[in-house]
């Protein structure tokens, strides 16, 4: 059974394989003697992404996405839970048995000038990863490989000796592509890489990304805000509110029939890009704030701003499958 | 590096002075006219002359010799007590920034507490220890060590906050999610990046300690006599039939103090500009 993905209503073997993940930060004490509070960042979450798939993972700002994301890799030490990468807890690694799998997982970041070190050249930049896990002898093939990835990126030799701060932003976003691609990944976690870039250029990396994935057979987890990015990229996407997945489905599934009040709010929420449709889009406003993560509401998260609360919501409610592995947690399904 | 940028011509005569004041008491062994010790009991307070350029002091001795062996004296006390502090607040701050936990408050309270004693009380207090349990210590090397040992909590603040910023940067979480080791890490991003501030430090660290032993000097804690050395030189100078009449006693050890310190930080700040990130 290892590594075979079960319980979800899904038997393919899966590459990525979340489960119950938590990832609590503690929070200084108000008082000395006062109780360890925790920020409750990602809550009991589970999922699995299948090998040359993309899940999208969206959510609004604060709700644990990219905390989930980074947890994964343990740039920050899960809580609890585990995480199967190619059928092996990686969660139980030490980190010296984690280097091996790192060359495996790699990660696009957010911000594409703070992801690169303003002292050192691209080339630098690019051949760190392949000095760090020996993948290359002498300078001729070090150099050969960073020109290799350089194209593969849609840069040229040309810019191999400069430093990032003579770039634009979707440069050196390309710049970190190439880094991540460096190692031969199997496993991308894009951690709204398109957030920080101008919309124009917003495309054409998401176009990059996804002939790298056709190319390689990448697997990419896509952390963002942008619905309509996600939906472009994507196969299935998952839900994020307050640290807990509410929604899971097929993309055309989660946008055709969104099933939880919250992610039909969002959903709601992307213009249409044809004037008579658009004038007749319904808004859903939500009311009130998201609650803080410190001490967030008990039973279903979301009770405090939904519309249809009921008694039960009181209680929470698990993640469900509602058939075609369209998953909802709501009591009102 | 940039080299022109803006206070271009303060790095340059920073530079200029420096190697100036430098070379002068590297080479004084040939430049002196005099042994620095050497009395002229004929020639007690001369004014400068041919014979002696900057005059004599009270015990007939060339001024322009003590000068220049005191120049070496006072250079030496001030780059090496820079060094040797640099050398000491680095590697505590890093370790500190870098570990944090209980390593990081002991040092950083430690550092606290040191920084919070006015250093000059500090020293004039430690002086005379150290000559009570280490009498055969020469006054250069203890004033060395002293200097030393009160001057490295600035640098180890400040290096303690750059680490903690570098630690979270997202370039060293990019290298440490690439699988890098720690040494990785801190040779190739976060001693890169800490190179500018210790170079400046060192450098403002060597204006400092030029002029506190120049104060200590001048107190009587710092350099003992016979040996010169500018802050000395004052010293010896400091009654107020010396300060009306004989300026040039006083004036050439000043003088030097002044330019000096002022030459090592317009080079302090020229590199500062020149080193910083984008």
């Amino acid at each position: 059974m290892k590594g075979c993905y079960t319980g979800m209503g899904t038997d393919k073997r899966s590459l990525v394989n979340v489960k119950n993940l938590k990832k609590y930060f503690q929070m200084p004490r108000g008082t000395i003697l006062g109780e360890n509070v925790y920020l409750q960042a990602v809550d009991d979450v589970s999922f699995h992404i299948d090998e040359g798939e993309t899940l999208g993972l969206v959510g609004e700002s604060g709700c644990g996405k990219t905390t989930c994301g980074r947890t994964m890799v343990r740039l920050y030490e899960p809580t609890s839970g585990h995480m199967y990468f190619e059928g092996q807890d990686i969660f139980k690694l030490s980190s010296k048995e984690m280097i091996p799998v790192k060359q495996k997982m790699q990660m696009i970041f957010q911000d594409p000038y703070s992801s690169l070190n303003p002292r050192m050249t691209v080339s630098d930049i690019i051949g760190e990863p392949l000095e760090v896990h020996s993948l290359i002898t002498n300078r001729r093939e070090r150099m050969e490989r960073i020109y290799e990835l350089l194209n593969l990126v849609g840069l040229t030799r040309e810019h191999a000796n400069r430093y990032p701060h003579e770039f634009s932003g979707g440069q050196c976003q390309r710049i970190g592509i190439a880094r991540a691609l460096a190692v031969d990944p199997k496993f991308i976690i894009c951690d709204e890489p398109i957030s920080a870039l101008d919309v124009s250029i917003q495309a054409q990396v998401v176009n990059l990304l996804e002939e790298l994935q056709e190319q390689f057979k990448l697997t990419y987890l896509f952390i963002a805000h942008d619905l309509a990015m996600v939906k472009h990229i994507s196969v299935r996407i998952a839900v994020m509110y307050l640290g807990k997945v509410v929604e899971l489905a097929d993309k055309l599934d989660l946008y055709d029939n969104p099933l939880h009040p919250y992610t039909q709010a969002l959903l709601s929420a992307i213009p249409i890009p044809d004037p008579d449709v658009e004038r007749q889009r319904q808004r859903i406003i939500l009311e009130g704030e998201v609650p803080t993560p410190i001490n967030p509401p008990r039973g279903c998260r979301f009770k405090t701003r939904c519309k249809y609360v009921k008694p039960e919501c009181a209680e929470e409610p698990p993640l469900k499958d509602v058939g075609g592995g369209h998953m909802v947690a709501c009591h009102l399904i | 590096m940039r080299l022109k940028t803006k206070g271009s011509k303060r790095f340059l005569i920073g530079i200029i002075f420096l190697l100036f004041f430098s070379l002068v008491p590297l080479l004084a062994r040939y430049l002196s006219p005099y042994e620095p010790d050497a009395l002229d009991l004929f020639n007690i307070e001369a004014p400068p002359s041919l014979a002696h350029p900057l005059g004599t002091d009270a015990l007939g001795r060339d001024v322009l010799s003590r000068f220049f062996y005191g120049g070496r004296v006072s250079l030496l006390v001030g780059f090496l007590s820079s060094l040797f502090s640099v050398g000491i607040g680095t590697i505590l701050g890093s370790v500190a920034g870098y570990y944090g936990g209980k390593i990081e408050i002991f040092i950083m309270r430690f550092t606290d507490a040191m920084l919070s004693f006015p250093t000059t009380l500090l020293a004039l207090v430690l002086s005379p220890i150290f000559n009570r349990y280490l009498p055969d210590l020469p006054s250069v090397w203890r004033l060395i060590i002293i200097l030393a040992g009160l001057g490295w909590p600035f640098t180890c603040r400040l290096i303690r906050g750059e680490v903690l910023s570098l630690k979270e940067s997202t370039f060293v979480e990019a290298s440490r999610l690439m699988g890098a080791r720690e040494a990785w890490i801190i040779r190739k991003h976060l001693f890169p990046a800490l190179l500018p501030t210790v170079i400046v430090s060192v450098t403002f660290g060597v204006a400092n300690g030029i002029l506190a032993e120049a104060v200590l000097s001048y107190l009587g804690v710092g350099i003992r006599p016979p040996t010169p050395s500018w802050g000395g030189m004052l010293e010896e100078a400091k009654d107020l039939v010396t300060l009306t009449s004989m300026p040039w006693l006083w004036m050439p050890p000043g003088i030097a103090i002044m330019l000096v310190s002022l030459s090592v930080n317009w080079l302090g700040e020229g590199l500062q500009r020149r080193t910083r990130s984008y």
